[in-house]
């Protein structure tokens, strides 16, 4: 016999042994799990540029690469919508979570923006969400125009901001809210303005919170 | 399930985690063990002829964790009965990682004889084994466990730079030849072909991970030595790993004479030398080197390399892409992620040991062994104190204590009883009468340092007294 073929032998028994294993079974091993845990991590980030929205031939806007979109919105723009929330994050308990915001808006038009939790059951609001530190602020200011409408580009400046939920908004999030309501609003320009196809809004979001994952051993 | 878990938890620790040795030193003056010729090749067995039963003549385990012990894992809660881990509700995950070093340790090795035998020829004894090893290290430092357990906060850097992983798994071919010279030498030697089936070898010259809410940057120059026959790291074609491939086995392989080669081509050479030297009727002195020795893996060879610097600044909102593409996308990008063919050597972790014993009565001595390990990060020393009581050729006992570079709160216990033709052995270097009684699970109090060896041999003309009757009807004395 060659030697290499004692060797593949000699594999062929050693794999065979080394599937064999001892286990040992612990019937009272507590399958509990909860891990401290905290992090500070970006989220999420985006560049939207109006000429990106051109390329991609949005005909229902008329909007042809190059145009100037002229807009004026007379009364304030509402939006809401209602968002069921479900089972979410019930494998977390949150102590806080901090939303870090940055916005750098070079339209002419702003957004206000605020969320409302929703118990369905009772039909009525538990609580509101402020995406701003201070009242009467408006989430993302418009940028500053001349007198012909335009963006004064030079003057457009990023926007910082944090949104903190404590442990007590995230556990009406987490366990008594059914839904989340949420209300955007753009506010009135007041007058005609000017909308150039490389304005943008430059967004990042990033987070910091801690808490406790719970879950289950055996769901790992 | 829980089985499963528990085995998954104690792997981490035991199989996938280890000391340096690969040899318990209670063996070194246990003759009556047939495998004592592995501490020291001049050892001559205590039978003429003894023959490994096969895959159960000798069973090597070693586990070793610097930082935590099994009972550091699991504990019984006395007022629920229930036993109760690191991550357990009621238990304190940040007094866990605050036991962990700087740097830890975690090293498993098993090793088991598939063949073995050996007899005396007059002043000689040769011996003969195959020996599959699998061998594991991991050195991770305390910061891999904090980000992974603990998080990160803003602006924290986690150095992982000493991260290194190996893994290797090789079959040894080992022929041992001891003669006698005069009363006071025996030399021996015993050198050793090695078959390298298989070797993970990653080293991080660099890593570092600095972490904001905004930003989280990865500083890497890394490399991987990895060396599995028959499976190849797909790359695309400017030599950058193809990460949306798996690795792939090879199709070319069809026939046997192809498998045959393939597990052929990762060879190498080891060799253990030592020698006793008895300067008086009741002293004796020893000096071993063993596992000098290297494989080069040739067959299937591959380096992966990952230079370079990442950032990630979250997840790009884009309608066309995932998530994960992106990442492993940016990744390739911005990391020079590149395998390359070509061969690598690994070597053995040579040991060297010192030793010496004193008769004090015919069948009981007492003597110390100095022990020296070269692995890859440096020099390691251990000191063990032993004695050995054998009453008869049907029992021996050994017992040992190893207070410098051990562990000084447990000793060691060797057992070796001849049952007719069968030797059954056990060894091992580190135990303790303090335990934790987890279910039906002893785990040893205070132990991060597991090593046993086990065995059953067939053993003939163990009776050295019989042989004199035979050879010296005339005379006799009990001091023989």
């Amino acid at each position: 016999m060659k030697t290499s073929n004692l060797l593949l032998i000699l594999i062929v028994i050693f794999c065979f042994s080394a599937c064999l294993k001892e286990e040992i079974d612990l019937d009272n091993l507590s399958s509990e799990m909860a891990v401290e845990h905290e992090f500070a991590m970006p989220l999420i980030y985006s560049s939207l540029r109006i000429e990106d929205f051109t390329d991609e031939g949005y005909d229902s806007l008329l909007i042809i690469s190059g145009d100037t979109i002229k807009l004026y919105i007379i009364e304030d723009l509402d939006y809401s919508d209602t968002i069921s929330l479900g089972d979410i994050g019930e494998d977390f308990d949150f102590d806080y979570i901090r939303l870090f915001h940055s916005f750098t808006n070079s339209l002419p038009i702003g957004l206000d923006m605020q969320f409302y939790l929703y118990d369905s059951v009772d039909k009525q609001n538990l609580d509101t969400i402020f995406l701003t530190e201070h009242p009467g602020e408006i989430f993302i200011e418009a940028a500053e125009r001349n007198e012909d409408g335009l963006v004064i580009e030079e003057n457009v400046v990023e926007q910082n901001g944090v949104v903190s939920l404590d442990a007590e908004q995230l556990d009406r999030i987490q366990y008594d809210a059914s839904h989340i309501i949420l209300d955007a609003v753009v506010p009135s320009t007041g007058e005609w303005v000017k909308i150039l196809d490389h304005y943008s809004l430059d967004f990042r979001i990033s987070t910091e919170a801690r808490g406790r994952y719970i879950t289950d051993l055996d769901s790992i | 399930m829980k089985g499963i878990r528990f085995n998954l938890l104690f792997s981490i620790l035991v199989i996938a985690g280890v000391e340096l040795s690969a040899q318990v030193n209670t063996l070194y003056y246990m003759p009556g063990v047939p495998q004592s010729y592995y501490m020291n090749p001049a050892t001559q067995p205590g039978c003429n002829i003894f023959i490994g039963i096969p895959a159960i003549s000798s069973w090597y385990m070693e586990a070793y964790n610097s930082s935590i012990g099994l009972s550091d894992l699991f504990w019984n809660d006395p007022e629920t009965g229930e036993v109760l881990h690191p991550f357990h509700p009621d238990a304190d995950t940040y007094e866990f990682v605050e036991k962990f070093d700087d740097k830890n340790y975690l090293n498993s090795e098993l090793a088991f004889n598939l063949i073995s035998f050996g007899f005396r020829i007059r002043k000689m004894y040769f011996t003969f084994d195959i020996t599959a090893r699998t061998k594991e290290r991991l050195i991770y430092p305390d910061d891999l466990l904090d980000f992974v357990i603990t998080g990160n906060t803003n602006g924290e850097t986690f150095d992982f730079s000493d991260t290194q992983l190996e893994l290797t798994e090789h079959i040894e071919y080992g022929i041992g030849v001891s003669r006698t010279f005069g009363d006071q030498f025996t030399v021996g030697i015993r050198p050793k072909i090695l078959s390298g089936l298989a070797a993970i070898n990653w080293d991080n010259s660099h890593m570092d991970l600095y972490t904001t809410r905004d930003e989280w940057i990865l500083n890497s120059d890394a490399s991987a030595q990895i060396c599995v026959p028959g499976m190849t790291i797909p790359t695309n074609e400017d030599g950058t790993i193809d990460l949306d491939r798996e690795m792939e086995f090879d199709s070319t392989l069809n026939s046997f004479q192809d498998y045959r080669k393939l597990f052929s081509g990762n060879m190498g050479l080891g060799i253990d030398l030592g020698v006793h030297y008895n300067p008086m009727e009741e002293l004796q002195i020893s000096f071993s080197v063993l596992d000098l020795g290297y494989i080069k893996w040739k067959n299937y060879a591959q380096t992966v390399s990952l230079e370079g610097t990442y950032s990630y600044t979250g997840v790009m909102l884009d309608a066309d892409s995932t998530f994960t593409y992106d990442i492993l996308d940016t990744i390739t990008t911005h990391l020079d992620l590149e395998r390359n063919t070509g061969s690598f050597k690994t070597t053995l972790d040579p040991k060297i040991f010192i030793g010496a014993r004193y008769s004090l009565v015919p069948q009981f001595d007492m003597g110390f062994v100095h022990r020296f390990d070269f692995p890859k990060e440096g020099l390691k020393y251990s000191l063990t104190l032993m004695a050995n009581y054998r009453p008869s050729h049907m029992f021996s006992i050994s017992g040992s204590y190893t207070p410098l570079g051990g562990n000084a709160r447990s000793f060691g216990l060797g057992l070796s009883v001849n049952l007719g033709f069968f030797n059954v052995y056990f060894i091992s270097d580190y135990l303790t009468p303090q335990y934790n009684l987890v279910e039906d699970v002893v785990l040893l109090d205070g132990i991060n340092k597991y090593t046993f060896r086990y065995g059953v041999n067939l053993v003939f003309g163990c009776n050295q007294k019989k042989k004199l009757r035979k050879d010296k009807p005339m005379y006799y004395s009990d001091e023989y």
